[in-house]
């Protein structure tokens, strides 16, 4: 039996040197196949006395199993060189950049308006929205703003014709909005409104288009408090600052009684008093203007507020000229994916 | 409206700084806007009179002067001014004096004579912004006094940028009553009212439109020396409002305006003919007025006039012609109350703005013009000298403004902002502001308030609430934000606004734009010529005066600004208003699209490819199925702006939504832009109509799939070939899709090659062959009967 342990231990060694699937192949036939050694030497058993049969074929199959497990093994291990060999040839280089379509983007003044108008929508209020080509009843006088009233002084208008004019704010919507819901018998009313505004005015801060947002609330119970309130927590909510110093400033506009405009703290003035500025313009809906539509101002009142997207925007983002919003420069725009 | 704090303070002088009184001011409504500081930037200049004066021998220009510096102390100086003359007292700048920009006063000499100082103009010491000569002060002017010192340089001037229902703030007197009522503080007259003793001298007056001017009081002044130095300290409180110092008859009248707020004029009586009208202008009728542009003025102006002509617009702006000039001898000083209605709208109307105008428009207090017209009367005598004649007043008492009674109710008050304020507090605020408040005699907590002249805002309940609210302070209105049916802090994700599409065409690399409504003529007609144009009536430039109808010009000149900055890549939308020249001129909301240059980003492996129809076209069809799942055909379709080749119908249902196409060769030349673009415009509002899908079961057996080519004429199109195979094919036919188009020479001139695949399926049972054979000869034949395709050999 001496023979069997020889043989067994050259074939590990032949197995242990093999470099390819070949070679293992080559091995297992040369020992395990039908002429192989350990199957010859299983084979001539029958040359053996009875005694020491069982014990030969059992150290001669412990063989064979010790031999196919070692090159089971190594067949094991070869797939893996191979796979190896494989992924390596396939690398790439992953930082090289995708392919296809890349990201465009929308434009900051629709996001910012969509982030205010969304804010809005989850406390309940309504988009709605009207036409940016106005007439004179709409945008002024059902405003409590009477041709010739000092007010349109303010408002720079564009004129189509003696009727027609470019909406000089969103206030109209608030008009238009206003006249359905006296006969809707709905509890209460509110509404935000989004668009485009004209003003014959352009330099560095002014541009003669610009966007507006204006809301209203109508309800049989509604107060300035109110108003303040939810102002406060709409800026502090979009600027993502609890801090934030706030101020309402008595101001003047036609359509509101008592008016305010909103001021927030943006950075410190030279001598280190709060530098003030304005974001808002805000009221108690004028009784003219409810009456001017048919409601009943003993029963019902209302807030209404405007602002100016780009003014968010800006300071949202930090962009410090109003023109780059109408340049529509991509290298502009795609800041904003 | 610019002044002088130390004016102020001369009539109210709260204990607080500059700051504080700001803010106050504007936590009240009243927003303070700036606040410049006022300072001496000048040293050692004094008051010197000019004692002596002899040419200089070697320069005709300049003149040897001896002034006294005060005590007598002779001082030589050689000075150049113009205007230099013996016995004026000017500032002397003293050597040793620092003047403004870094300029030090040494002793000088100029052509061998000494010179010991300087006499100054007032750019000199940063008085004036350019000044014609040397700054003469009033003869009683101290000599040897300090400069800074005698014109209170030391002062702060507040600008407050006062809202239009707010004229009774535009004057020292009405501001001063606001602070009184915030810090609850009166005000008090800072000079002695006196009566003027005047001569029984009358002049007839004709106040005609009695609606329009309820008031008009007037007095003549006789011999007056209008030749003489306004006094400094009201050419400085004038200056420190922004005013320039014309003539001492103008500047007492500017700055009683600015102390009272009454706006007032002085006529020359010499160009008066006969009498005063206050009248309606007649149509057409001429006047130069004191800037010296004349206008043709329309009757329903109402102007101040004589028996033969206009003399100024009534409470705007003076005529030339009547104006006081260095000649005048005896003027006619008018202070009146002009309606606000009958002047607003009117300085507007001609171009105009003026102090004056600005104050009437607002409304002036009805009972000011006799306070303001003896005051004036007062300060001529003074300065100017001569005899005051007798006030004459016309004025129709029931034509004044009324001021009624208004219910103020304590608890409505409360209810509208949200507060708990006191019956007492409310009483007190008003009559500090000084309305006249009583107890309604039903009720405990329910006031009638009766305005004071000067308001001409406070006409409701509501225009009460807001005057406590803004003097209570908005800052101490507070509402429980807990309590609140607005509560942001239960702000979930935003149900957003409907930008599906937007973030749809941002995903296939799309960049959003906004341009202006407006668009340039030139632009307007290269891109539709025939349309009518709605245009501006007073735009800012031609270039924005066109009413766009259209998106696409906005894009084009977008793209252009984009290529013109080196961008090789174009993916545009835009989604607005566009307008017409019919019924509400709002034509609606479009959506358009424009595509250029390369079709992927330039990377080391995207293919390098330009955007053709093509791409454009699967853009538009994606956008149209994410959004709506109507049925979405093109066909061929031509358009002004766009190529006749290369431009389709988009529709939608069988309604046409809009257009796509290749942008016109000649209208890119035109719009000077040499790339090739493919535009798109949709009506906005017909694709967002988002309907809801019926599901249909997906078929559990095995899809067929067969290729045919057909040799047709090269003049075919898609959608014709498709249509036919679908009319010819039973609903077997689940889908076909053309796969390949090419012409070459190998084929017959005119023939194109086109191979469709085909799709077979059945919701039921697998598809014989022979079922499949059947719909494939039917199409067959069909083709052949009605596009005269031939089959291709396989």
């Amino acid at each position: 039996m001496e023979n069997l342990n020889n043989i067994l231990e050259e074939a590990l060694i032949e197995v242990n040197k093999a470099s390819s699937f070949a070679l293992l192949n080559d091995i297992k036939v040369e020992y395990l196949g039908k002429k192989g050694k350990l199957t010859l030497l299983l084979r001539n058993l029958g040359s053996l006395s009875k005694e020491e049969r069982p014990k030969a074929g059992q150290l001669i199959n412990e063989s064979k199993q010790k031999l196919t497990i070692a090159i089971n093994n190594k067949q094991q291990q070869l797939e893996q060189i191979v796979l190896q060999q494989k992924l390596t040839s396939e690398t790439i280089d992953v930082t090289l950049e995708g392919n296809g379509q890349d990201l465009g983007a929308l434009h900051p003044i629709t996001q910012t308006t969509a982030k205010i108008c969304g804010m809005f929508q989850s406390l309940g209020f309504k988009v709605e929205s009207g036409p940016e080509i106005e007439d004179n009843y709409h945008n002024f006088e059902a405003l409590n703003i009477p041709k010739h009233h000092p007010a349109r002084a303010m408002h720079d208008t564009f004129y189509l014709d003696a009727d027609y004019l470019l909406r000089t704010h969103t206030s109209p919507v608030q008009i238009r909005t206003l006249k359905q819901w006296a006969t809707s018998g709905e509890e209460s009313l509110a509404i935000i409104c989004p668009g485009k505004v004209y003003r014959c005015d352009h330099d560095q801060t002014h541009s003669p288009m610009f966007h507006q947002i204006e809301g209203l609330f109508v309800a049989k119970q509604t107060s300035f408090a109110e108003l303040k309130s939810l102002l406060t927590e709409f800026i502090r909510n979009f600027f993502v600052s609890n801090e934030l110093k706030i101020r309402f400033r008595p101001s003047y506009f036609p359509f509101t009684e008592p008016s305010a405009e909103v001021d927030i703290e943006w950075g410190k003035n030279p001598d280190g008093s709060t530098k003030w500025l304005e974001v808002l313009g805000c009221g108690m809906v004028h009784p003219q203007v409810l009456a001017n539509v048919g409601i009943d101002t003993e029963i019902y009142s209302g807030f209404a507020f405007g602002l100016g997207v780009e003014r968010f925007c800006m300071l949202q983002h930090g962009i410090n000229d109003l023109r780059q919003f109408y340049d529509n420069d991509i290298r502009f725009l795609a800041q904003f994916k | 409206m610019k002044f002088s704090e130390k004016w102020l303070r001369n009539w109210i002088n709260p204990d607080a700084n500059t700051h504080e009184i700001a803010e106050a001011l504007t936590t009240a409504g009243l927003e303070v806007d700036d606040i410049s500081q006022q300072t001496a930037e000048f040293s050692k200049v004094i008051i010197a009179e000019v004692v002596n004066l002899e040419p200089h021998p070697q320069a005709d220009k300049l003149k040897i002067v001896t002034v006294n510096a005060g005590n007598n102390q002779l001082v030589q100086v050689v000075c150049g001014a113009n205007n230099v003359s013996k016995g004026i007292k000017v500032p002397f700048a003293q050597v040793g004096a620092k003047l403004p920009n870094n300029i030090n006063i040494e002793k000088a000499t100029l052509k061998s004579v000494d010179s010991f100082g300087m006499l100054c103009a007032g750019d000199e010491l940063g008085l004036e912004e350019k000044s014609t000569g040397l700054y003469i002060f009033e003869d009683q002017a101290p000599v040897g006094t300090d400069v800074a010192e005698f014109l209170q340089l030391n002062d702060s001037i507040i600008d407050i940028d006062l809202t239009p229902n707010r004229g009774d703030c535009l004057g020292i007197m009405g501001l001063a009553c606001e602070l009184g009522a915030i810090y609850d503080q009166s005000s008090s007259l800072p000079y002695t009212e006196t009566t003027v003793s005047r001569t029984p001298d009358d002049f007839e007056v004709i106040v005609e439109d009695t609606e329009a001017c309820p008031r008009y009081t007037c007095c003549l002044i006789r011999n007056v020396n209008i030749n003489t130095i306004t006094p400094s300290w009201i050419s400085e409180r004038l200056r420190r409002s922004g005013i320039r110092t014309i003539d001492p008859i103008v500047d007492i009248t500017n700055y009683v305006m600015l102390e009272l707020g009454q706006p007032l004029h002085g006529y020359d009586l010499a160009k008066i003919d006969n009498n005063i009208q206050v009248r309606m202008a007649k149509d057409g009728e001429k006047l130069t007025l004191l800037d010296g542009s004349t206008i043709e003025l329309t009757s329903d102006t109402l102007v101040i006039a004589d028996a033969n002509k206009a003399l100024a617009i009534a409470g705007i702006m003076g005529g030339e012609d009547s104006g006081v000039t260095t000649a005048t001898k005896n003027i006619l000083l008018e202070s009146a109350f002009f309606n606000p209605e009958a002047i607003a709208g009117k300085a507007r109307s001609y171009g105009l703005h003026t102090e004056s105008s600005h104050r009437f428009e607002r409304g002036v207090d009805f009972e000011l013009p006799q306070k303001a017209l003896e005051r004036a009367t007062q300060l001529i005598l003074d300065i100017c000298g001569g005899q005051a004649g007798a006030i004459i007043d016309k004025t129709t008492a029931e034509k004044l403004p009324s001021r009624n009674q208004i219910t103020l109710r304590v608890d409505r008050l409360n209810k509208l902002l949200g507060t708990t304020i006191e019956s007492s507090y409310i009483q007190t605020t008003l009559q500090r502001l000084g309305c006249s408040v009583a107890l309604a005699a039903e009720s405990a907590d329910t006031f009638t308030v009766i305005p004071p002249s000067w308001r001409f805002d406070i006409t409701i309940e509501a225009d009460l609430i807001e005057e406590i609210a803004r003097l209570y302070g908005y800052n101490n209105i507070h509402s429980d934000t807990n309590s609140s049916r607005f509560n942001f802090s239960a702000l979930k994700s935003a149900n957003e606004m409907e930008l599906t599409p937007h973030k749809l065409l941002a995903s296939r690399g799309y960049y959003e734009v906004i341009s202006y409504s407006f668009i340039d003529t030139k632009l307007a007609h290269i891109c539709s010529p025939k349309t009518a144009k709605l245009e501006l009536a007073n735009p800012i430039s031609k270039e924005q005066s066109i009413m766009r109808n259209s998106l696409i010009p906005g894009l084009l000149q977008t793209a252009k600004y984009n290529i013109n900055r080196q961008q090789n890549r174009i993916r545009f939308f835009e989604i607005g208003q566009i307008f017409t020249t019919e019924n509400n001129k709002v034509a609606g909301n479009s959506f358009a699209m424009l595509v250029a240059g390369n079709e992927l980003p330039t990377n080391w492996n995207n293919p390098t490819k330009t955007v053709d129809f093509y791409t454009l076209k699967q853009d538009i069809t994606i956008l149209l199925q994410s959004n709506n799942n109507a049925t979405i055909s093109y066909e061929p379709a031509t358009q002004d702006a766009m190529h006749p080749g290369q431009c389709a119908k988009i529709i939608l249902d069988g309604t046409v939504v809009g257009y796509l196409g290749k942008i016109h060769p000649s209208v890119a030349t035109k719009a000077d832009i040499s790339q090739q673009l493919f535009i798109a415009e949709i009506n906005y509002d017909a694709i967002t109509a988002n309907n809801i899908v019926a599901a249909k079961p997906v078929s559990k057996y095995p899809e067929v799939k067969r290729d045919l080519a057909f040799l047709i004429d090269q003049s075919i199109i898609a959608q014709d070939v498709i249509n036919c195979i679908n009319s010819a094919a039973t609903k077997k036919l689940v889908n076909c899709s053309i796969f390949d188009v090419f012409s070459s020479d190998k084929l017959a001139k005119g023939v194109k090659s086109i191979a469709i695949n085909l799709f077979f399926q059945d919701i039921t049972r697998t598809l014989e062959d022979a079922e499949i054979k059947a719909d494939i000869d039917s199409i067959i034949d069909n083709m052949q009967a009605k596009l005269n395709a031939k089959l291709r050999d396989s």
